[in-house]
């Protein structure tokens, strides 16, 4: 009987898992400033699809509050030729099939003349391939997936990225490595699109620049140990440096495991390491950490940005505000797209946007601006990332 | 050997922390037979009440805990009242009040989110962040909480259905309601003591991991997928086999990651669906 | 002592007794036969409030017992030893007597709990012997002594009763109904359903025949023995 009722239960977990995905698959939940299906006279829509809830909401929600500032300031300056921006949020939950689903129905029910994109890989790469069908311009804003930009394919004409990719990040990390003399490392990363990305393009990178991975290991998003991969790292002979490609909460675990286990190497980290969580969390293990970021707080246009998102949104889980700021600075690059359109989308939107040079943002470091050309669909120019690193539980920059 | 004693170590954590749910799992299961698919959202409540307390306002783990101690209590009579009851009431089977459980989880999602926020949030742990040494050995004060807590709320449980009026009465529910009833027992009554039990060990389970890996409303299906299969592998009507269960995946899961890391994922799958088929009664089926 | 009138009931929706009427008073032992499924123990689970009535009234000590729940009226001094026993096999002989004091105060417990374990081991010596062994693995006669020993843990004076004789050895019928009439005699009230009908109605002072949910005769044990209709539809000859 207990038997039988063991293997009911199993069944019933088969279905949990489908009925959930199920739900991530279907309704499209509106949040954000503005849910209005109808297009004022006076208004131009830009969609945004992202994870306001979910694991990844912690990049997500700064993001939109991000693009939100961003909109308000463009709006109170008097808009594009005097009509008002709105913001179309819409929460993807990290999940490809319903950011694909969300991209359908912005695409076909909503009168929008761009999108901007999250801070998953996955579902900006599925949701893509919708906006290009139906030529809505699409601005990523943090994703870094390699092939989320790729001249091969159709949908390249009218897909941007505010933010550089994985290669980018990795070559600056490289520059950094071998200013510190490491030539062997070891790596871990999650078992997501993000970590699997990330660790492919670290690959490439170290083995053109030299430099050797002597041990690498993964571990699930959300992990309750990383006892066995800190030992596993700890165990490899030879190894300079560790770096951690995974996001805020597993890298706090893990950087306090490696204390704990006296895995005692510098460690490097990826972007994704920008999240209080991962100072709240590690404490004192966080020291020393060096990570990418890309704001500068020399730069006075990021100090106003700074103090211009606290004032409105207050202290979040984005301390460094780099998720924030991607998604500022892909609104103002839209807007700026917009301007010589005077409001229209579509392919000439995306036209546009490629005469755009030496864009100032608010992003990247002091001698950072944003350009694009016709076969160049990332903003970035070598200047776009700087170093952090922890101190007394700050994020400060390295000089 | 260190390697080895020090896996076993990061083992018997999160073996523990799986054995915590097994055992909040196992506890409604077995007085109710209810199959909660809720549980992991009860130790997420937990979790984001400990964020709540400790991160939010800054309060300090004793007010903190008898925060959670407040809410699980007011969770698992939402639980009995919102869910279970009316259900009954409406002379629904056991079935849909599984099926109703899920979409209770959904709910308390939704709810922590809309009530918390939705990202995740780092809590300090209780006793400091310094490492502690044993020779060579070295293991994180919050997971030394984690081990020390779970075995303690073991033998608590364990206690209570052993020795008091209580605890047995609630045991003779679970094995035959009517029985129960016409001795004399209020099963409403005893169904409400198990549901908050449960939701106790549950949100103190919460509590332990929010230092690990942090809190969100959305830790809940996870955590409690490796739960339901430590309550497998221990046997589904023995209370207490489900902290050896989740003692087993945690230090197989262990090892699993150390020597063949990207198998390691299919662990807890892969023993639960393994008993499943040679002993659906789980290793420590309660003698009858 | 115990007065049911009118009394309708059922599960689902689907009623099972309709309109049934019966007294018991103090002292007495009455017996209510019937037929398979004509509904005796659901009168006795009506009464004993684990099947809610839809209609009629039911008085303990002339006090309407209707709504109460069926821990109460243990309180009240009546309970029920059901159909099938309803044991927690898994537990001893003696968790279960104890769980049969569960109605009881801390109190009663702490006073009168092992005073009331010498009485049912004096009643049923077998189980002494066998305390702390498992339920289920006794005789189903050991069980059926141990259903009703339960019952009295708690000190009742009204004892409902359902086919203490069902799948047991003749031996150990007799034994249970030798300590029915013992118990009677000590002055507890017993209402006994039975199948076994001509031993029932000659322990009883009353008794009454139930059929399709419905009383559809009543009397003397005596009485009802002679009737032709009785002896005819329930002994067989
Ligand atoms: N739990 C239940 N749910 C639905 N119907 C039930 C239930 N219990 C009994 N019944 C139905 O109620 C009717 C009366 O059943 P009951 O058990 O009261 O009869 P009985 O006289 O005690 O029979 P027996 O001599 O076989 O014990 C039957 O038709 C039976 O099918
Ligand atoms: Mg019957």
């Amino acid at each position: 009987m207990r038997g039988k009722l063991s293997i009911y239960l199993f069944m019933l977990m088969g279905i949990l898992v489908l009925f959930l995905s199920a739900c991530n698959g279907g309704e499209a939940e509106e949040s954000g400033t503005n849910s209005d299906s109808e297009t004022e006279a006076g208004t131009i829509n830009i969609g945004f699809v992202g994870p306001l809830s979910g694991g990844s909401a912690t990049m997500g929600i700064p993001a939109q509050n991000g693009m939100e500032l961003a909109v308000e300031e463009i709006n109170d300056a008097g808009g594009i030729n005097g009509k008002m921006i709105e913001l179309m949020a819409r929460d993807d939950e990290a999940d490809p099939a319903k950011s694909t689903t969300i991209a359908q129905q912005l695409s076909t029910e909503e009168e929008i003349v761009a999108v901007l994109g999250g801070p998953n890989s996955g579902p900006a790469l599925a949701n893509s391939e919708v906006f290009a069908k139906y030529e809505i311009p699409n601005m990523i804003s943090i994703a870094q997936n390699d092939n989320l930009l790729d001249p091969e394919k159709s949908s390249f004409a009218t897909t941007f990225a505010m933010s550089e990719n994985n290669t980018y990040d990795v070559r600056a990390i490289v520059e950094f490595m071998k200013s510190q003399g490491y030539e062997n490392i070891g790596v871990i990363v999650d078992d997501s699109a993000y970590g699997q990305g990330a660790l492919e393009s670290i690959e490439t990178v170290l083995d053109e620049e030299g430099i050797g991975i002597i041990e690498k290991v993964e571990h699930p998003v959300g992990a309750q140990s990383l006892s066995s991969q800190a030992l596993k790292l700890k165990n490899a002979e030879g190894i300079d440096a560790v770096y951690v490609v995974t996001l805020g909460n597993d890298a706090a675990l893990f950087v306090k495991t490696a204390d704990q286990v006296g895995l005692d190497l510098p460690i490097l980290g990826g972007r994704g390491l920008n999240m209080s969580s991962f100072i709240d969390l590690a404490g004192d293990a966080t020291e020393g950490v060096i990570l990418p970021t890309i704001m500068d707080p020399d730069k006075p246009e990021a100090q106003a940005y700074i103090q211009a998102y606290d004032a409105k949104y207050g202290e979040d889980n984005d301390p460094a505000h780099v998720f924030s700021v991607l998604g500022y600075d892909a609104v103002k690059l839209l807007a700026e797209g917009l301007k010589i359109t005077e409001g229209k989308g579509g392919v000439e939107l995306a036209e546009a946007l490629e005469t755009i040079t030496d864009f100032e943002t608010v992003s990247g470091g002091i001698d950072h601006t944003a350009s694009y050309s016709p076969d160049k669909h990332v903003a970035p120019n070598e200047n776009f990332i700087i170093f952090n690193t922890v101190k007394d539980g700050e994020f400060v920059k390295v000089e | 050997m260190d390697t080895f004693l020090q896996l076993i170590i990061a083992g018997v954590s999160t073996g523990s922390i799986y054995g915590l749910v097994a055992l909040a799992f196992l506890i409604i299961y077995n007085t109710t037979s209810i199959v909660n698919f809720a549980q992991g959202e009860f130790v997420m409540v937990g979790a984001m009440m400990a964020f709540f307390g400790v991160a939010l306002s800054e309060f300090g783990y004793i007010s903190t805990f008898l925060i959670i101690v407040g809410s699980m209590f007011v969770l698992a009579q939402l639980f009995k009242f919102i869910l279970v009851s009316p259900l009954q009431k409406r002379g629904s089977s056991i079935f849909h009040i599984i099926i109703g459980t899920i979409a209770f989880g959904t709910v308390l999602t939704e709810g922590m989110g809309l009530l918390l926020g939705k990202q995740i949030y780092g809590v300090r742990p209780l006793m400091g962040r310094e490492p502690l040494y044993f020779g060579n050995l070295s293991i994180l004060p919050e997971n030394l909480t984690t081990i020390v807590v779970s075995f303690v709320l073991v033998l608590v449980v364990w206690y209570f259905f052993h020795y008091t009026m209580t605890g047995k009465s609630l045991r003779a529910v679970g094995i035959n309601p009517e029985g129960a009833q016409v001795s004399g027992i209020n099963v409403a009554r005893m169904t409400i003591i198990g549901f908050t039990l449960s939701a106790l060990v549950s949100g103190i389970g919460g509590m332990m991991i929010a230092p690990i890996s942090g809190a969100s409303p959305y830790i809940g299906l996870p955590i409690a997928v490796k739960g339901f299969a430590a309550a497998i592998l221990g046997g589904m009507g023995n209370i207490y086999a489900g902290m050896i269960g989740g003692l087993i995946i945690g230090v197989a899961e262990s090892f699993a990651n150390y020597y063949i890391s990207s198998y390691a994922q299919a662990i807890a799958y892969g023993i639960m669906l393994l008993m499943l088929f040679v002993k659906p009664t789980g290793l420590f089926p309660e003698k009858s | 002592m115990l007065e049911v009138k009118e009394l309708s009931s059922g599960y689902n929706g689907v009623e099972v007794l309709h309109g049934v009427s019966v007294d018991v008073h103090k002292g007495e032992i009455v017996s209510l036969v019937g037929l398979n499924g004509a509904g005796k123990s659901t009168l006795l689970k009506t009464i004993s409030s684990i099947v809610k009535a839809t209609d009629g009234s039911i008085m303990l000590n002339s006090t309407e017992i209707n709504r109460q729940s069926t821990d109460q009226l243990l309180k009240k001094g009546m309970v029920l030893v059901p159909e099938n026993r309803m044991l927690f096999p898994i537990l001893s002989v003696e968790e279960n007597l104890l769980l049969g004091t569960a109605a009881k105060s801390k109190k009663y417990r702490r006073e009168h709990f092992q005073e009331k374990l010498e009485n049912v081991f004096e009643l049923f010596p077998i189980l002494k012997e066998r305390i702390k062994q498992q339920v289920g693995t006794m005789s189903g006669g050991e069980q059926q002594m141990l259903a009703i020993a339960r019952g009295l843990m708690s000190d009742p004076n009204l004892l409902l009763l359902d086919e203490p004789s069902l799948g047991i050895a003749p031996i150990l019928v007799e034994k249970i109904y030798d300590v029915l009439t013992q118990l009677n005699k000590d002055g507890m009230t017993i209402f006994l359903v039975e199948q076994n009908v001509s031993m029932a109605l000659e322990i009883s002072d009353r008794g009454y025949v139930l059929d399709l949910g419905k009383i559809i005769m009543s009397g003397t044990g005596s009485e009802l023995m002679s009737d032709s209709r009785i002896k005819e539809a329930y002994l067989g000859s």
